[in-house]
C-alpha cells in the first residue's frame, strides 16, 4: 500500500502522542488492519519501551560534586582581606611537609648526634621499626645508645597511617575541609557538605598555596591539595588523601631525583610540623604580604615543602616548594617562576622565632 | 516542579543563592544522567559529562531568559557536553554497558499477567540490546531520540532544545527509531523489524 509509507512515519509521531485525536485513532484503526503498520507500530513501540524504563541512579557525588565546584567557583570570586588573590599563585607553591609527630620526635631528640646519611628514612625503614622487626637498620646502628621510645610514635599518625591510608580515610571524623583553587568546602564526616562560614579564611591561604595543581577545577572532583581534618593534614591527589608533613629546610630544598640517583640520603630538615595550629600560625605570619618595590636575588634562606609520610615528596607537578628569603632582616616569599615575589608583613624575628617554636615543640615527647 | 517553580529557583540563583541551584541539581540529576549514560555509553565518562553540564549552566546561567524551561535548556547542554565528547578526537561511545548488566537483577514491577517471568526475561533482553543498539546510532540521532524517550520532551520542547525546525525533528525521530531498528535486526534481535527486507514476514505488499 503507498499510502503507508506515510503512516509509517505518522506512527512515529503517534507513539510521541503528537497526532491529535482524529488522526490518532484513525491510525490505530489503520494499524489494525495492517500486518505491516503493526508490526513498525510493535518495533517502535519496544524501543520505546525499553529506552524510557528504568533510569538508572545517578552517582551520590554527582551532585555533591557540582555544588562542590559551585562553592569553589563562588568563593573564588570574593577579595579576601589579607590579599588572598595574590597568594593565590604564589600559594600554588608553598609546599608543605607536614611530618608526622613520630618523625619530629625522632629528629628533635637525636638532632645533635644523627648522622645525616642515615636520616634519610625510608618508608620502609619507618614501618619495619614500628613494627618491631628486628631487623636493624643502619640508622639504628649509628646510635645504638639511644632510646627510640617508639610507643611515642605508635599512638597515631606516621606509621598506621603509611602502612594503611585506606584505614585512615575511615579514622578520619568529625569535618573535613577540602581546599581547592580560590575556596575551601567543608564535608562532615557522612559527606554531606557543609557551607563555607568564612571560619577557615586564614587557612585558605595557605591550601591554595598547597593546593598548586595545575590542573583546573574543572576536571577534578577534589581539586588536588591539601585537605584538613580537626587535628591531621592531608594532601588530596585524584581523590586519594594522603597524610603529609612539612619539612622547612634551610636554603634550597633537596634535589630529590639527583638525591636517589645518587642513593644519597635526604638532608635534614631544619623543623617539621604536622598539626593544624602550626599550619595556621604560619598561614597568619605570612598573610599580610604585599609585593614589594625591590626584589632581592640569591639563594633562598628557607624553603618549605610537602612530603608525604614515607619520605617521598609529593608529585613534582604538583607542588613546588615555598622559598622564603631573608634580606635586611625582611622576609620575602617566592613561589614557581609566575608568582613573582612578595614582601612578608612579619619581620624576620617573627619568622625566625615561629622556626624555633617548631623545633621546640618538636623536641618533646 | 513547574515552569514556575523553576524560573523561581532560577532567578534565586542569578541573585546569589546558591543553594537553589542545588535544588535545581537535585531535581534534574537523574535525567541529566541518564541522557549522558545513554548518549556516551558508560558510566565514568556519564559522571563527569553530567557535572559538566550543570556547571555550564551554573556558569551561564545569568544570560537564562526564562523563554524556554529551564530543564530544556539544561538537557541542551548535556547533549551539546555529550556531543562535543563524543566528537572529540573521533571518540566513539565506547559502552562499557556495565549499566545495563546491573539492571538484570532488578524486578519489574508489573502486575500485568502478560508479564510471565519469561516475557520479562525477554523484556531485560530486549531492552540490553535495545541499548546496546543506542550506542552504534550516529550521536545526533541518539541524542534526540533520548531527548524524546527519556527526557520526555515534546517536539516543540526538542526543537528548542536543539535549535530545530519542527519538521526536522519529526523527520529525524523518525530516522533516528527507523536506523535503530535496522541495527537491531541485524543483530536479529528485533524480528518484527521493518528495516530488512529480508526479515520474515517483512515483505512490504505494494
Amino acid at each position: 500500500m503507498d499510502n503507508c509509507k506515510e503512516n509509517i512515519e505518522a506512527i512515529s509521531l503517534l507513539i510521541d502522542g503528537e497526532l491529535d485525536e482524529r488522526q490518532a485513532s484513525e491510525l490505530r484503526a489503520h494499524i489494525e488492519r495492517c500486518e505491516t503498520c503493526k508490526k513498525v507500530y510493535n518495533a517502535f513501540s519496544s524501543i520505546s519501551d525499553s529506552l524510557g524504563s528504568e533510569l538508572a541512579e545517578p552517582p551520590e557525588m554527582l551532585a555533591k560534586g557540582v555544588m562542590f565546584k559551585v562553592n569553589l567557583i563562588e568563593n573564588g570570586g570574593k577579595k579576601r582581606r589579607f590579599a588572598f588573590g595574590r597568594f593565590t599563585a604564589i600559594a600554588a607553591c608553598l609546599a608543605l611537609i607536614l611530618i608526622g609527630a613520630g618523625h619530629m620526635g625522632l629528629l628533635s631528640g637525636i638532632k645533635s648526634d644523627f648522622v645525616p646519611s642515615k636520616a634519610s628514612l625510608s618508608a620502609e625503614s619507618f614501618l619495619e621499626d614500628s613494627a618491631g622487626a628486628d631487623t636493624e637498620e643502619s640508622f639504628l646502628d649509628a646510635s645504638p645508645s639511644l632510646n627510640f621510645d617508639f610507643p611515642n610514635f605508635g599512638d597515631e599518625g606516621l606509621f598506621e597511617a603509611d602502612s594503611a591510608p585506606e584505614a585512615q580515610k575511615e579514622e578520619i571524623g568529625g569535618i573535613v575541609t577540602q581546599f581547592g583553587h580560590g575556596g575551601c568546602v567543608s564535608f562532615e564526616n557522612n559527606g554531606l557538605p557543609i557551607e563555607d562560614t568564612g571560619e577557615n579564611d586564614f587557612l585558605r591561604f595557605i591550601a591554595t598555596a598547597l593546593n598548586s595543581s595545575s590542573r583546573t577545577v574543572d576536571s577534578d572532583l577534589f581539586c588536588n591539595g591539601i585537605s584538613v581534618t580537626d587535628n591531621a593534614i592531608y594532601f588530596v591527589k585524584d581523590g586519594e588523601r594522603m597524610p603529609v608533613e612539612v619539612r622547612i629546610y634551610e636554603g634550597d630544598a633537596p634535589d630529590h631525583a639527583a638525591l636517589s640517583a645518587s642513593n644519597k640520603a635526604l638532608p635534614e630538615p631544619l623543623a617539621v610540623f604536622t598539626d593544624i595550629e602550626s599550619l595556621k600560625d604560619l598561614a597568619k605570619l605570612l598573610e599580610n604580604s604585599a609585593i614589594p618595590e625591590s626584589e632581592p636575588s640569591g639563594k633562598p634562606s628557607y624553603t618549605l615543602a610537602a612530603y608525604s609520610l614515607d619520605g617521598s615528596p609529593l608529585d613534582e607537578d604538583d607542588l613546588s616548594p615555598l622559598v622564603l628569603l631573608i634580606h635586611s632582616g625582611q622576609v620575602y616569599l617566592r613561589g614557581n617562576d609566575n608568582a613573582g615575589l612578595l614582601l612578608a608583613e612579619c619581620s624576620e624575628k617573627d619568622l625566625l622565632d615561629f622556626i624555633d617554636k617548631l623545633i621546640e615543640k618538636a623536641s618533646k615527647p | 516542579m513547574t515552569k514556575e517553580e523553576e524560573l523561581e529557583l532560577v532567578r534565586k540563583v542569578q541573585a546569589g543563592d546558591t543553594s537553589s541551584f542545588e535544588t535545581l541539581v537535585l531535581e534534574n540529576q537523574t535525567k541529566v544522567y541518564n541522557l549522558a549514560l545513554r548518549t556516551v555509553g558508560n558510566e565514568d565518562d556519564a559522571f563527569d559529562m553530567s557535572q559538566e553540564a550543570f556547571i555550564k549552566a551554573y556558569n551561564s546561567i545569568g544570560s537564562f531568559r526564562g523563554d524556554s524551561r529551564f530543564s530544556v535548556w539544561l538537557y541542551r547542554l548535556t547533549v551539546n557536553v555529550c556531543l562535543d565528547f563524543l566528537r572529540s578526537e573521533g571518540r566513539r561511545a565506547h559502552g562499557s554497558l556495565t549499566y545495563l548488566e546491573d539492571e538484570d537483577e532488578k524486578e519489574l514491577e508489573i502486575s500485568d499477567e502478560r508479564f510471565s517471568p519469561e516475557a520479562m526475561v525477554e523484556k531485560n533482553e530486549l531492552r540490553r540490546a535495545v541499548n546496546r543498539g543506542l550506542l552504534q546510532l550516529p550521536p545526533n540521532y541518539r541524542a534526540i531520540l533520548l531527548l524524546r524517550e527519556i527526557e520526555g520532551l515534546s517536539y516543540e520542547e526538542i526543537g528548542e532544545a536543539l535549535s530545530l525546525e519542527a519538521g526536522t525533528v519529526k523527520s529525524r525521530i523518525f530516522r533516528a527509531r527507523k536506523k535503530l531498528c535496522s541495527i537491531l535486526s541485524a543483530e536479529g534481535n528485533i524480528p518484527e523489524a521493518i528495516a530488512s527486507k529480508h526479515t520474515k514476514g517483512g515483505v512490504k505488499h505494494g
